[in-house]
């Protein structure tokens, strides 16, 4: 639904070579439950379900720039491609060592994470159930460390704070430390592991969502 | 303002509960006109499938899709462009 977005497909068609891969068999795919192109679907959270899509950009040869795990706004995702294209920037100058390059995508990636601004890390909040899963972890990235600010997002109330992060925010922590890595030698299990596993939001159930707002066709997210 | 139950802040966090409390005042008025914009995230709304169906289609006839990634290497060599490489479970024409 994200990637129907006239803006996205017009961007991809202009700037991107599009490819796809089935993950099905893949150890670190998340279990779904069936779905059909004719199935409602339903609106989520920036970063939710990473184990059954990611979406990477690569540079021409093959080297990771980005990866996405989950469902992404078309806002948000527009935003991130740009920063991917800045970062190919980086991986093709040949003045820089690639010491350099490394430095420079690490740091990149950690000030992009800071300047993103609330209402994306709003649309990153974990969802329950895998914020549920994070905080039963011993350790986990999603916590926010020692000397770190608690996380302010938006809700229909006001103002949230949490002491955990956001996705969009850890995205950033983990691609920092995975600089320039080649696609194939890229640790995707460890790369989305957050959250649980079988990812199911029940969209089949007809009592799900009563009363909810049903969105008409548009470039909604 | 409102805190996530269990919520804390770090012990470590810089500043005075007074200095703490003026900087989440302004914050509120900060984000305030923001608010009003932002969706609330766990409203979760469902599309209808008629749409899906729709989109689905658009997405698989509007953009052509490698499935190979040499050859989509192989064409973002030849036109300058990086790849856009999805990975999901099922097909791309929205089927699990």
């Amino acid at each position: 639904v994200t990637l129907s977005n006239d803006t996205l497909i017009r961007t991809l068609n202009r700037q991107f070579v599009c490819g796809f891969r089935n993950i099905k068999d893949e150890p670190y795919c998340g279990k779904s439950g069936q779905h059909d192109p004719n199935t409602p679907a339903v609106l989520t959270t920036n970063g939710a379900g990473p184990h059954n899509v990611q979406i990477f950009v690569l540079a021409s040869d093959g080297t990771v720039l980005h990866c996405l795990p989950g469902f992404w706004n078309p806002a948000d995702l527009l935003y991130e491609l740009k920063f991917a294209q800045s970062l190919n920037r980086i991986w093709t100058d040949t003045q820089l060592s690639q010491e350099k390059k490394e430095k420079r995508f690490k740091e990149a990636n950690l000030q992009h994470a800071l300047a993103h601004p609330l209402d994306m890390r709003t649309r990153s909040h974990l969802q329950g159930f895998d914020e549920k899963k994070e905080r039963g972890k011993g350790e986990s990235d999603f916590r926010v460390g020692p000397g770190q600010q608690p996380t302010v997002t938006v809700t229909r109330r006001g103002l949230k704070l949490s002491d955990m992060k956001t996705v969009d925010q850890v995205v950033h922590e983990r691609m920092a430390n995975r600089p320039f890595v080649a696609y194939d030698d890229f640790d995707v299990a460890a790369y989305v592991d957050y959250g649980k596993l079988r990812y199911d939001k029940h969209e089949n159930d007809p009592n799900r969502g009563k009363g909810r707002k049903v969105m008409g066709l548009s470039n909604q997210p | 303002m409102l805190w996530s139950k269990g919520a804390q802040l770090h012990p470590t966090a810089k500043g005075t509960p007074e200095m703490l409390k003026r900087l989440m005042v302004g914050l509120f008025f900060a984000v305030l006109a923001a608010a009003s914009s932002v969706p609330a995230a766990d409203q979760s709304p469902k599309i209808p499938s008629a749409v899906v169906e729709k989109q689905v289609k658009k997405l698989t006839q509007k953009v052509q899709w490698c499935s190979s990634l040499d050859e989509a290497k192989y064409k973002a060599q030849a036109s300058k462009k990086l790849i856009f490489w999805l990975h999901a479970l099922g097909d791309l024409d929205g089927t699990t």
